[in-house]
């Protein structure tokens, strides 16, 4: 996606948000380690350069990003696009429609995300509330959950329940898999990683940053 | 029956004092004004005036809520970082070519639909042209990007002839919009043109003048103002327009893109408020302009 962007010039996606700097950030962690990054999300001012840079780079051979999972299983399909960064349910949907795709974990590691649910601290009711967390953490929900929004369950007792083959697709009980991801922590001003001497750049500066990008 | 009545009754009792004011016509007009003026007043001049508003707010770097404490930060970013300016340049270019191939195309279509149909014909083409507005805006989107695929009709038709399809990107982007926004040229402009009477151009016929000096001379002048018409409303269309560039715009954004990722997980608000200042000035300016030229009787 990075180093060999050029070898598919006119070809390669990426994914349309600020949030996908932390993707070049992960590769300079390994690739440059003079730059001394850490955590992908946290990035002082020349950190996050060496990232745009990069990224600047890549554009010069990206056809488009994508933003919506449609978008991106069509250029995949008609042959807009032959690689980039995706969601697992992306490949997957392409798959099942017979486009020959693959989705690999990149030895530098990956970003990823949690869905999260939330409950208002001023529900009325809050035995309601429970029994919903209840039901919602349950395998039978999680289950249908997991599978209706292409992503691998919170439960893992929710494997039982899902269609064969399903965990093992989205990598739910891998955890060699899951210690390669690098979870969003939306960057902010305290830098991340523990460092205190210097200040880090937060999402407002990111988003900034993706405009250029993007330019 | 009777209760009915009697309800009837109870709601059209009017107290004496307005009886009077309804007796006054100019009061009467002001009541029935008062709903609608409301409306706009609140639902749109309202909104414009708070979007400024925010625009001159900040936003709190660690939790990223809005912080109302007046500031110009935003403009300042917006009038020194480049890239805004670029998009913003970017922005009125497209908006100004959507404008001008809206113009060609829907001439010669509002001009047939005008002058050489058969009223059968007429109201059937006006029907036609308005179908698209029923469709989604997506649908359509979407399908300028099949279209536009490297193996897409496009390219089918065009290789043959040692063409392409120009591929995702501005012209995709150009190219999309113009369609989107064709019915709001067609329609002005066919209205200018029927309300040019036939005898000019009998007349233009008898002093010796051929088709293409009675259009150039007789036609285009008077149905200026119409085409500047439809111009307001492809121009203003297109300039806030980010999904179709979303769709088939590749690697490219506009102003309305910018406005969209400053919202969502970034939050900031009132940076997009600032960015999403710019067409509205730009719009002021371009009515002031076209004012001018009686465009404005013609919407």
């Amino acid at each position: 996606m990075f180093d060999d962007a050029s070898a598919y010039s006119g070809k390669v996606t990426s994914y349309d948000s600020p949030i996908y700097i932390a993707d070049a950030a992960l590769y300079l962690m390994k690739h440059q380690p003079d730059l001394k990054i850490t955590d992908p999300y946290a990035l002082d001012e020349g950190q996050l350069a060496a990232a745009v840079d990069l990224l600047k780079k890549q554009k010069e051979h990206v056809s488009e990003y994508w933003s919506d999972y449609l978008k991106e299983v069509q250029a995949f399909s008609t042959g807009d696009s032959v690689i980039g960064t995706t969601w697992e349910v992306i490949a997957q949907v392409a798959q099942g429609e017979n486009v020959p795709v693959e989705a690999v974990l990149p030895e530098e590691g990956s970003t990823g995300w949690s869905d999260t649910w939330m409950i208002s601290a001023d529900s009325q009711n809050s035995n309601c509330a429970y029994a919903w967390m209840d039901y919602i953490m349950s395998p039978k929900a999680q289950a249908a959950v997991a599978e209706y929004f292409g992503e691998a369950p919170a439960n893992t007792l929710a494997c039982d329940l899902t269609s064969k083959g399903f965990c093992d697709a989205y990598h739910a009980t891998d955890a060699a898999f899951a210690a390669q991801i690098h979870y969003w922590t939306t960057p902010i001003e305290q830098c991340l990683d523990g460092r205190t001497d210097v200040k880090c750049t937060d999402y407002g500066a990111w988003t900034q940053a993706w405009t250029e990008i993007k330019g | 029956m009777n209760l009915l009545r009697r309800l009837g009754r109870g709601f059209l009792a009017i107290p004496r004092s307005g009886r009077r004011l309804l007796r006054r016509p100019g009061a009467r007009v002001g009541l029935l004004l008062l709903p609608p003026m409301l409306w706009l007043g609140v639902a749109y001049l309202g909104a414009l005036g708070a979007l400024f508003i925010t625009s001159l707010w900040g936003q709190n770097s660690f939790t990223g809520t809005i912080e109302r404490v007046w500031t110009l930060d935003n403009f300042h970013d917006l009038l020194t970082i480049e890239v805004y300016r670029t998009i913003t340049f970017r922005t009125l270019g497209i908006a100004a070519l959507v404008t001008v191939v809206d113009a060609v195309l829907a001439f010669p279509i509002a001009l047939y639909m005008a002058k050489v149909a058969s009223p059968r014909l007429q109201r059937l083409l006006v029907i036609a042209v308005l179908m698209p507005l029923w469709a989604s805006y997506l649908v359509k989107a979407y399908a300028w990007r099949g279209l536009l695929s490297q193996n897409g009709l496009i390219d089918s038709i065009a290789s043959p002839f040692g063409l392409g399809t120009p591929g995702y990107g501005l012209m995709a982007t150009t190219i999309t919009l113009a369609y989107l926004w064709l019915p709001y040229m067609i329609l002005p402009i066919y209205a200018g043109l029927e309300r040019l009477p036939d005898s000019l151009f009998e007349a233009s016929a008898d002093l010796g003048g051929k088709s293409a000096m009675t259009l150039r001379r007789i036609v285009l002048p008077m149905v200026f103002p119409a085409v500047v018409a439809g111009s307001i409303f492809t121009f203003s269309l297109s300039m806030g327009d980010y999904i179709a560039v979303r769709i088939v715009g590749g690697t490219g954004q506009l102003l309305g893109n910018v406005v969209y990722d400053n919202q969502g997980a970034a939050n900031n608000l009132p940076f997009a408020a600032a960015v999403a200042t710019i067409p509205v000035v730009v719009m002021v300016v371009y009515l002031a302009a076209v004012r001018r030229t009686g465009a404005l009787e013609n919407l």
